[in-house]
């Protein structure tokens, strides 16, 4: 297992696609900045970094995507994965040392847009008023999922043998997740009534009535499931004050778990070529 | 006998199709050993087998003593080193990074025998060239030195020559025989190339619909393919009498049928009989290639 971390960095240091997307890493926290800091300075808005900080996940699961789908989609076309059984690498060792390698690099990008955000942001615009303690735990929980999204493409990249497929598909499951989540969220945010307009003896009448979009409790047992399953859901949530973290990191490991097991026994029994 | 690799009824099947059908070969330490068949008879299915990619459907097959059925055959792999089809390479890394790449995946100590192998396959002067843009025969000559980057002794080489031009036949030929005698490394070829592999295999084994029809020594084979007379008569007994006290290399095939071997002038060997009143029914000429031998061996009708 050393042996193929060892070999998997040693080929990071010079692979484009984890240099560009750590540049665009560090680019992506300081156009948050740059753009807080006008709406700071112009409309006088109180920007939180506790909030800021946690910008970046929305958008990390394409980043992730597009890194393992370049890093690891050429482990077939390439012939790495068939030389590494070939010289006597245990299938088991090869995917653990694939997901380890795409989760520190995930984690890494994500560091960097921290590590701006802290040195420029705070200076900026201050320490915020949201406690240390919920933010050292969401970003705890943020980590998880970042982990959980490198397990979902790593099991693409490895199951399939295809790199054109398996671009597309990790690319599209990550707009997908993103896309989908936002809508679940829309729909769990939308309010109960709506202001309706109405003429009454010449008078326009304004009243509150039952907004017909607003989803049944059923429904938003299942949009709220959903969005707590998904990574990107989990990621939309924390944005907000009141996101339950125990749960969320639960289905962050349970993602984690699910993927990875999955992809061990698919891994452990693909015939190669 | 040490066997290096030996395989016992081994068999692939994929759905309705057998790829590999109770396949028995025999790999004797530091032979070349030209494994022959025509696309489609389960050469590289028997490859893949051997190097871990796909497991077999039946049988077994044993790699320096340790079964495929251990897990002991990991450690087994570890001797070896394999090209399957196209060789792994980084293609967007140079030569001396895919080869610093490798020296880490096998675990190397140091990076010091890198500039010994680009050199033993001649790339020591690719410099910052990537991978991808080096022709066919400098990403096979890569693929070998990244397949000897933790000193195997086994080398596997699938379809080594294909598609290079002959400066590259030629020296991947070179490299195989220079591997072979001064590192001596046992080789398993695949080819369909077969004067190709006439030129450097010691052992062959053919194969055919994914069952190995022979194995045989170059020796034997060298035989087999030699300059002959085919004689059909009706008492062999004369004849035989005949080339013993005229020292005439023979042997009698069957009942009626006689080879005399080496380069002999048929009409002098004719007159010689008739003087003795040994008159032949038929008489053949006979140089066999390793092709002609190949396609008789598997009737060479169905051959493609």
């Amino acid at each position: 297992m050393i042996k193929l971390l060892n070999a998997a960095f040693t080929r990071l240091r010079k692979s484009k696609i984890f240099w560009i997307l750590s540049i665009f890493s560090i680019g992506f926290a300081l156009v948050i900045i740059n753009a807080q800091y006008g709406d700071m300075r112009d409309l006088g808005e109180t920007i939180e970094i506790g909030q800021l900080v946690l910008s970046y996940p929305t958008i990390i699961g394409i980043v992730i995507a597009i890194f393992i789908s370049l890093f690891l989609g050429v482990e077939y076309s390439d012939g790495g994965v068939r030389n590494k059984i070939s010289i006597g690498h245990r299938r088991k060792n090869i995917y653990l040392s694939n997901l380890i390698v795409s989760s520190i690099v995930s984690l890494f990008f994500y560091a960097i847009f921290l590590a701006i955000m802290i040195t420029i942001g705070i200076p900026l615009f201050g320490a915020g008023t949201i406690p240390i303690s919920l933010i050292l735990m969401k970003l705890f929980v943020m980590a998880l999922v970042i982990i959980a999204y490198s397990s979902i493409f790593t099991f693409v990249a490895l199951i399939c043998s295809n790199k054109t497929i398996i671009s597309i598909t990790t690319i599209l499951l990550a707009f997908g997740m993103t896309f989908f989540s936002t809508y679940c969220y829309s729909m769990l945010t939308a309010p109960e009534t709506i202001p309706e307009a109405s003429m009454e003896n010449g008078e326009t009448k304004i009243e509150e009535v039952p907004n017909p979009k607003y989803p049944s409790p059923e429904k938003r047992k299942m949009y709220q499931t959903l969005l707590d399953i998904i990574p990107s859901g989990q990621t939309l949530q924390m944005q907000g004050r009141d996101s339950n973290l125990e749960i969320l990191l639960v289905y962050s490991l349970g993602i984690l778990v699910v993927f990875t097991g999955s992809g061990l026994v698919l891994f452990n029994k693909k015939e190669l070529k | 006998m040490e066997y290096v690799l030996e395989t016992n009824n081994l068999e692939k099947k994929y759905k309705d199709f057998r790829a590999l059908n109770h396949t028995n070969i025999h790999i004797e330490k530091g032979a070349i050993y030209g494994l022959i068949g025509k696309n489609g008879a389960g050469k590289t299915t028997l490859i893949r087998i051997v190097c871990g990619l796909q497991e077999p459907t039946n049988g077994s097959y044993i790699i320096y003593g340790k079964s495929n059925n251990s897990n002991d055959i990991i450690s087994a792999r570890k001797r070896m080193g394999a090209i399957i089809e196209t060789p792994s390479i980084y293609g967007e890394m140079t030569a001396r990074d895919n080869l610093i790449e490798q020296y880490k995946l096998v675990g190397m100590p140091s990076l010091d025998g890198i500039d010994d192998l680009l050199k033993l396959v001649g790339l020591e002067d690719t410099g910052k060239k990537k991978a991808k843009n080096f022709s066919l025969g400098m990403k096979q000559r890569l693929g070998i030195a990244i397949a000897l980057a933790n000193n195997p002794d086994f080398l596997i080489l699938d379809e080594p020559i294909n598609g290079l031009d002959p400066q590259g036949i030629i020296e991947i030929r070179e490299l195989i025989l220079k591997l072979n005698k001064e590192r001596r490394i046992t080789i398993l070829i695949s080819s369909h190339y077969l004067d190709e592999l006439s030129k450097i295999a010691t052992h062959y084994g053919f194969l055919d619909s994914g069952s190995i029809i022979q194995e045989i020594t170059s020796e034997e084979l060298m035989k087999k393919m030699e300059h002959k007379i085919i004689l059909t008569v009706n008492d062999p007994k004369e004849f035989v009498k005949y080339f013993e006290q005229n020292n005439i290399s023979y042997e009698v095939m069957d009942s009626k049928t006689i080879n005399v071997y080496g380069k002999h002038n048929l009409s002098k060997l004719v007159s010689g009989l008739s003087k003795k009143n040994l008159i032949a029914d038929e008489i053949h000429e006979q140089e066999e290639t390793l092709e002609n031998y190949y396609m008789n061996l598997i009737g060479g009708g169905n051959n493609d």
